[in-house]
């Protein structure tokens, strides 16, 4: 009998640590998998609209904020190197580091909220809206004097509030698991031999930072090479 | 009997009957006894000895964040000179390199179990079915009513 087996951390129904990380793994790649297909048919929606309505979208997007994007891409980017450090830090026992790791990349998540935030809250200044309402200002002009259709203008903004806003919602969940992550570490319960609790998590914080590695294409870049007067 | 059994998870048809298995669960020694199940399907990576896995270096975690953050750079940069109808194509070329990356290095794909890199393909595959159908109805339309 393997001396693995006698871990406190190998729960009961499964042989040994190597299966039960094998596990954990697969049960998070397949909800991984789901979430997947739940991007895709947003992606998929997009795609259709892009292809039938190319001018409009390419026009939307040149109106949002590349500079916040980018430095979003940096900041989530760079949470996802400390969460891979964090495991490495697991593995090898050493749990001030992995403490440590585990804050920045909460922290880094948090900073690409509070971007998000100021981001909106400029789109929101300047009528970068869907709403029939709500739409106006330069973007609105803008469209009008290229001879858009603003209904499909608002459409795209549609996809960039729902997209975004999906995937901040993801961010924000996994920034609390990594919290949880930080409170089982504290105490205690991520010993080495538990380090796949880590992975499991990275491997969905990884996922969310894949997914915004397209998103920042298909919203902000879309219509980056579009010069303005302003 | 454990010990036994544990051998037989890495097939159940190479332990043949040597191993002795109990067929009735009272000829198990209670202290010994396990939930091992002589019938189970091998289930991939379960070794007894280096349940770790390997650690990642240091200098390949951040070889994989610079290439994640030049292709990024290049992706913005590309993007805003411009470069015609292939625009789309690129920058999508340009991400799906980048998640290449992230999934294959710091998601570990690369040392993954099979049904893991199984399950990953399939979530690409259904997806692909997902875009071949809907495409096929919406990008034909113009065709069917002009």
């Amino acid at each position: 009998m393997s001396a693995s087996t006698h871990s406190p951390v190998l729960k009961h129904h499964f042989e040994d640590l190597g299966q039960q990380h094998a596990s954990e793994r697969l049960g998070m790649w397949m909800f991984l998998a789901t979430e997947v297909l739940f991007f895709a048919g947003l992606f998929g929606a997009y795609t259709t609209y892009r292809l039938w309505y190319p001018a409009e979208f390419e026009a939307a997007s040149s109106h949002l904020n590349v500079l916040y994007a980018s430095i979003n891409t940096a900041l989530l980017v760079t949470s996802s190197l400390t969460m891979t450090f964090a495991i490495r830090a697991a593995k090898l026992g050493n749990r001030g580091e992995l403490i440590r790791y585990l804050l920045a990349t909460a922290a880094l998540g948090t900073a690409f909220m509070v971007v998000k935030g100021f981001e909106y809250a400029e789109d929101f200044r300047e009528h970068i809206l869907p709403g029939a309402g709500s739409f106006g200002g330069e973007i609105k002009a803008d469209a009008e004097a290229r001879g858009l259709d603003t209904g499909k203008v608002r459409l795209f903004l549609c996809f960039y509030y729902i997209m975004t806003g999906i995937h901040g919602v993801h961010l924000v969940i996994g920034i609390g698991v990594v919290l949880w992550l930080v409170q089982q570490s504290y105490t205690g319960k991520i010993p080495p031999d538990n380090y796949s609790t880590v992975e499991v998590v990275s491997l969905y914080w990884h996922l969310v930072d894949a997914i915004w590695l397209f998103l920042m294409p298909l919203l902000y870049l879309a219509g980056a090479s579009i010069k303005h007067s302003h | 009997m454990p010990q036994a059994a544990r051998g037989c998870r890495t097939g159940f048809a190479a332990c043949g009957i040597a191993n002795k298995l109990p067929t009735n669960i009272d000829q198990a020694e209670p202290e010994n006894f396990t939930m091992s199940d002589p019938h189970a399907t091998p289930v991939a990576t379960t070794s007894t000895t280096d349940h770790l896995g390997e650690t990642d270096s240091p200098a390949m975690i951040v070889g994989v964040f610079l290439a994640v953050v030049l292709l990024s750079a290049a992706n913005i940069g590309l993007s805003i000179v411009g470069f015609g109808k292939y625009t789309l194509v690129v920058q999508l070329a340009i991400g799906t390199m980048q998640a290449g990356l992230v999934s294959f290095y710091w998601m570990h794909l690369r040392q993954g179990d099979k049904v893991v890199i199984l399950t990953g393909l399939a979530s690409i595959f259904w997806m692909g079915i997902l875009f071949v159908l809907f495409m096929s109805d919406y990008m034909t339309r113009i065709m069917v009513i002009g």
